[in-house]
């Protein structure tokens, strides 16, 4: 019954927009005083699509995403900015309120099925926990769902392997069991965390090919954080790379990696290794500004061979480089 | 001594190596056969790749080229000579001629060392030089490996990811070393930072004449450094391989980690990817060829009959598909019963 639902809303909602986030500035309290995690994030994501957020550690990528899920730690302050989901501000949410929505409208899947899983819990039973706080129902109905669910993300033979723990299974298939538990909404909005990292190169590939084809019948949005321009090429229509607290570009999949204009993404986007490529990589010298460092101007300046005075003491202005397209640099055209 | 042993600088023959599980219920103790008989040389000069999923040996490899492993079965030489039996003092050549850089330099300094007690420990150990010698020895290995002589004076903590992996390699390349084993030099690294790290070892090679054995998931990463690359699955090697033949890959696994390998381009996207299902458990690994479950050509001979690794150094395969593999040999089936 679920699947007709979903498959209505998919259709009814090509095209709406279901997430913004505007102008979102977060702090942190440290030991070492507050640091800005990010400053001034704002992006919208319609129904159906990708968004590929891109960047090293510490450029607030994940923070992004424990910001719309409600999930920001204690120490965490929104400065300003709103994040809204299907229209409502979600920022002004309580704990109550928040809960309804995940799992039901977003849910989230991490990087390590290790530590996402309960080990003495098996993973039938956790897939079902799911299912009971979403839907309820009797157990049978919890079981019939939860073979479904399984089925859903390819893991053979549901019915015996819902009774494994996680240790008795591989790594692939206890990445599309924390996958299945995602689902059991089914969501509008899946956030994926780095879900591949852990994975070896050829489990890597199925899970992505996987994602793709649910995506497709489910009618998800999806926001997969990355490090990986491999991953970006592959499943992403959209991207937004992040630096310190910023996303410096914006794009449509391929006018970004035909047409980079943040020196920084060019740059990134030269220094991966490519088979069949022995030619010298493309470095970048120095490296991320460290949480809490002050930063004048354009944080990316101390590292850009384009950098001039300006850069290093103006705030650099977002520059359109066309339709749905730009970046936040000086020097971009 | 003939010509071709000379120039062999690592010689691994018939190597294995056995682990014991945890012992579950009765019956006998179940293994784990992480290395079956892998034989690999590296010569002089020459840099070779160890690529593979997690569970193919590979870290077991490099372990047991270091010597921090004994193989269970098998030898390891180096320039010539049976090292995998010998201890102490008969290691001390050994040991000052092969070098390692782990993946984590956050695990691999001691966080209560200074940079210049890290990078000059192994030259006070293995060499005779005075003070002056040793500060005037430790400026140049800082400024070969990109940093300043200044960090020396600091600790492990006061510096990031990417300088510490060069502070490790600063301490590898101390006594002029003949081979490096690398274990995913990169992997813990940022983006922007592999690429300064990938073009230092590359520089360092071709100064220093540096022999690298690098082990790693990343297919271009490793290719980046190595002129072979050796392919290993489930504890066999199942492909060894020129890095400029790639696109002519024969095994099916290699074909499905080149595959695998994620564009450049979202032009690009969506190849069909020749595999199948899950890796096999270590515990249970199947029968003759080990990448049966998972090869989109697999036969009735590949359930049969281990394929032999056959061909000259660089153009190895393992593979039913290539007639030369197919000799039959009379090996007893090595898999642990569970019965």
């Amino acid at each position: 019954m679920s699947a007709v639902m979903v498959g209505e809303r998919s259709v009814a909602s090509t095209k709406k927009v279901i997430l913004e986030v505007e102008d979102l500035v977060i702090d942190f309290r440290t030991r070492h005083g507050t640091v800005r995690a990010l400053n001034g994030v704002s992006f919208e994501l319609r129904a159906g699509e990708t968004l590929g957020l891109v960047g090293e550690s510490g450029s607030g990528k994940s923070v992004t995403s424990l910001a719309i899920l409600g999930l920001l730690p204690r120490n965490a302050t929104v400065v300003r900015g709103r994040v809204r989901l299907n229209g409502v501000d979600t920022l002004g949410l309580t704990e109550g309120e928040l809960r309804k929505l995940r799992g039901r409208v977003m849910s989230m899947v991490l990087q390590d099925p290790m530590t996402s899983l309960n080990p003495v819990f098996t993973v039938g039973w956790q897939i079902g926990e799911a299912v009971r706080l979403i839907s309820g129902g009797d157990g049978a109905s919890v079981t019939r769902k939860v073979i479904d669910l399984l089925r859903r993300v390819r893991i053979p033979a549901p019915e015996a392997r819902m009774r494994n723990y996680p240790h008795q299974m591989s790594g692939g298939m206890r990445q599309r069991s924390v996958g299945a538990i995602a689902l059991a909404g089914p969501p509008q909005l899946l956030i994926a965390d780095e879900p591949t990292t852990s994975l070896d190169a050829t489990i890597q590939a199925q899970y992505l090919e996987l994602l793709r084809e649910i995506q497709k019948e489910l009618g998800l949005t999806v926001i997969f954080i990355t490090h990986d321009f491999g991953i970006v090429a592959e499943i992403c229509d959209r991207v937004a790379v992040m630096y310190a607290g910023r996303i410096v570009e914006t794009a449509d999949v391929f006018q970004l990696f035909d047409r980079p204009s943040h020196p920084y993404t060019r740059a990134l986007l030269e220094s991966v290794p490519q088979l069949g490529r022995t030619d010298r990589l493309r470095s970048i010298p120095g490296q991320p500004p460290a949480a809490g460092e002050t930063i004048r101007g354009c944080p990316f300046a101390p590292r850009c061979p384009l950098a001039d005075d300006r850069c290093r003491t103006a705030d650099p202005p977002k520059v359109d480089v066309s339709v749905d397209h730009w970046a936040l640099c000086w020097r971009a055209s | 001594m003939s010509e071709a042993r000379q120039m062999t600088l690592l010689e691994l023959d018939h190597v294995s190596k056995v682990f014991p599980a945890a012992h579950v219920g009765f019956g006998p103790r179940p293994v784990v056969r992480a290395v079956d008989d892998v034989s690999i040389d590296v010569r002089a000069g020459e840099s070779v790749g160890l690529v593979g999923e997690s569970g193919c040996g590979k870290t077991t490899i490099a372990r047991i080229s270091l010597l921090l492993e004994k193989p269970t079965t098998g030898s390891v030489r180096f320039q010539g000579v049976d090292v995998s039996h010998g201890s102490g003092r008969q290691l001390k050549h050994f040991r000052s001629s092969v070098q390692a850089v782990f993946q984590d330099p956050w695990s691999s300094l001691n966080p209560r060392l200074t940079i210049a007690s890290a990078v000059l420990e192994p030259l006070i150990v293995n060499r005779q030089l005075g003070g002056r010698e040793r500060s005037a020895r430790a400026e140049e290995l800082m400024r070969a490996v990109g940093l300043e002589p200044t960090h020396l004076k600091r600790y492990p903590h006061e510096m990031s990811g990417g300088q510490r992996q060069r502070v490790a390699i600063a301490r590898a390349i101390s006594l002029d070393p003949a081979l490096i084993v690398l274990d995913e030099p990169v992997s813990s690294l940022d983006v922007s930072i592999r690429s300064q790290i990938m073009n230092l070892l590359k520089d360092l090679q071709t100064q220093r004449a540096v022999t690298y054995v690098t082990i790693g998931h990343h297919f271009a990463s490793v290719a980046y450094v190595s002129q072979r690359i050796v392919v290993m699955y489930l504890g066999k090697v199942v492909e060894d391989i020129g890095v400029a033949d790639l696109e002519r890959a024969r095994h099916p696994y290699t074909q499905a980690l080149l595959a695998a390998a994620l564009p450049s381009h979202p032009s690009s996207r969506g190849r069909p990817l020749p595999v199948k299902g899950d890796l096999p458990s270590p515990y249970d690994i199947p029968s003759a060829c080990r990448f049966r479950t998972r090869c989109p050509y697999a036969m009735q001979i590949c359930a049969e009959v281990e394929p032999q690794l056959v061909g000259p150094v660089g153009a190895k395969v393992a593979c039913h598909l290539y007639p030369a593999a197919t000799t039959p040999v009379s090996r007893p089936s090595r898999a642990t019963s569970p019965a």
